[in-house]
């Protein structure tokens, strides 16, 4: 299914988030999953880009378990539970155990 | 085009955490309402606080829902990135470039703020690991030029493009070995070949020779003559060309390799390029272009692996190759021939590439046990040096170089307390027996190190 207003629909949502709103309840339930993820930011040329790697669950093109990595994060939420790139909303589940809590401390 | 407005982009050019923080406060005050603000001044002095009341902040102020508050919240939300943190900076930077690429900024104000947010970004990737200032600080200091550029994920060596510093032109003496005038095209075996057609290849000069040769005489005390003879051709500052050489013991085992390898590196020479003599056939000049599989000559190869035109070539056991001159595959003797003086070895054409080759610069050294093998038309263009075999008087100073041996082959042994008189008495009577060989001595004492550690006292 081809999008071609995806651009618009992807200020609009950085707009949203933006002022502080969240992807609807609906919009989450139907997104596509990335367990044990991890971040990398990765050079393109001069600039950079940040990646979510991790395993897929409920992604329309990939086996759930599948390793993916995505495109350019364009919107990386502050709690960890969301990222927009340019044409997906990613729901982030768990964290891959490789990366330190922030401060230092395990909180579970 | 506008003026820098956007909260976060007005941060992002602090120099400093404190003023960032200052900024933002004045920024902030009205839409965060006084007691908010007052709670964010209480907490300054506590680092620990001071962080999780600031992501109190960014929550609340994303909760007013306004515009003006989600770009103070993004801005707030800066003040927690430490650059030994990364992955505190993965819900920021998306967003700052998405800020910044939206802004319709001057061409001044958008460059500025590029060049700093590509600092952040790089801080984001971990290349700032190490630091403990805030990416603010990190970013002003970058840009000053304090600090290079401190990767604990891209190594440096990764950053070295070779291609580009072989470009490049040398500071210093060059030669053109392989002259485009004088060469024709080159086949498909010698394709690495082009990559110094009609370079000037930078030639390597003599350093630090005062203390190379104090050195050398601290770790080849019996070999006093071949360093004398091989110093006098080289003078401080100037291309390495030493005049073909060899080094002649009656006795295998008097470390002629090592010295060569050694004298090689102490004065700068990175790349020795070793040719085995034990050979039986004339392969050393290269074999011709006109066979299947074609390869070039010894002293074109180390050029083009040591790219400068004066490599070493160092020839082991020439009196070992077999094979008279009458020999129908050649011989090494005859094919070193054209490489050995000078006039020759300027227009040498290698027959493989088919073009003339300048070796003028080259050097040859040589090692061998018996000269009177050697033919001699090649004694009379070799310069023969004597190394004698080691002596007991040398004992000592050859014992401690062969301790720094082992203690570079196997870092437990760098501790090691140097070997004691009596030890050493115990090394000489077995090394006598041995017949003063450098390989025996190096077994000797390290069967004497390892008997120390089996006797050694546990506690």
């Amino acid at each position: 299914m081809s999008n071609t207003g995806w651009k618009d629909d992807l200020a609009r949502d950085l707009e949203a988030y933006g002022f502080g709103e969240e992807p609807s309840a609906f919009e989450m339930a139907r997104a596509s999953v990335i367990e044990h993820w991890s971040t990398e930011i990765r050079r393109i040329g001069k600039g950079f880009k940040l990646v979510v790697v991790g395993q897929a669950r409920r992604h329309p093109d990939y086996e759930d378990g599948d390793r993916i990595c995505t495109a350019a994060v364009h919107w990386f939420d502050r709690h960890a539970r969301f990222v927009r790139t340019a044409h997906r909303i990613y729901v982030l589940g768990e964290q891959a155990g490789e990366e330190i809590p922030e401060d230092g401390i395990n909180t579970e | 085009m506008t003026k820098l407005q956007h909260p976060a982009l007005i941060t992002l050019m602090a120099g400093r955490w404190d003023d960032a923080f200052g900024d933002l406060h004045h920024l902030s005050e009205e839409t965060l309402g006084a007691e908010c603000a007052q709670r964010l001044l209480d907490k300054c002095g506590d680092r620990r606080a001071i962080q999780s009341e600031i992501r109190e902040t960014v929550d609340e102020l994303y909760k007013r829902g306004t515009h003006q508050a989600g770009e103070l919240a993004l801005a707030w939300s800066m003040m927690t990135c430490r650059p030994s943190y990364p992955p505190s900076f993965r819900s920021v930077l998306p967003q700052l470039q998405y800020a910044l690429d939206a802004a319709d900024l001057s061409a001044d104000d958008d460059g500025d703020c590029r060049e700093r947010l590509r600092i952040w970004w790089a801080a984001g990737a971990g290349d700032y690991v190490r630091e403990k200032r805030s990416p603010f600080a990190l970013a002003a200091a970058v840009l000053a030029g304090e600090i290079e550029k401190e990767s604990a994920l891209v190594s440096l060596a990764h950053e070295v493009d070779v291609a580009k510093w072989f470009r490049s032109p040398h500071v210093g003496p060059t030669l053109t070995v392989m002259p485009a005038s004088r060469a024709t095209k080159l086949n498909s075996h010698n394709r690495p070949f082009a990559e110094i057609l009609d370079k000037e290849l930078p030639l390597v000069c003599a350093r630090n020779l005062d203390q190379a040769r104090r050195r050398l005489s601290n770790e080849f005390p019996h070999a006093s003559a071949a360093i004398a003879a091989l110093f006098r051709d080289l003078r401080e500052g100037e291309p390495i060309k030493f005049r073909p050489t060899i080094l002649v013991s009656q006795k295998p085992g008097t470390g002629k390799s090592r010295f060569v390898r050694r004298i090689a590196t102490a004065i700068g020479l990175q790349h020795v390029h070793r040719y085995d003599g034990a050979v039986s056939d004339g392969q050393f000049s290269g074999t011709s272009k006109g066979w299947s599989n074609t390869e070039a000559s010894v002293p074109a190869r180390a050029v083009l692996a040591s790219r400068t035109g004066n490599p070493l070539v160092f020839i082991d056991e020439l009196d070992k190759c077999s094979g008279g001159r009458g020999s129908l595959n050649g011989s090494l003797t005859s094919a070193l021939l054209p490489f050995l003086e000078v006039e020759t070895a300027k227009s040498y054409r290698d027959q493989s590439l088919d073009c003339e080759l300048d070796l003028s610069m080259a050097s040859y050294i040589c090692t061998a046990n018996d000269v009177s093998l050697l033919p001699d038309y090649l004694r009379d263009r070799f310069r023969i040096v004597r190394v004698p075999a080691p002596r007991l008087v040398d004992l000592p100073l050859l014992a401690s170089s062969v301790m720094e041996d082992l203690a570079r082959e196997d870092p437990e042994r760098a501790g090691d307390e140097p070997l004691a008189p009596d030890e050493l008495m115990v090394i000489a009577k077995a090394w006598e027996k041995a017949g003063f060989s450098l390989r025996k001595l190096q077994a000797i004492i390290r069967a004497t190190l390892e008997a120390r550690d089996a006797h050694a006292m546990r506690h």
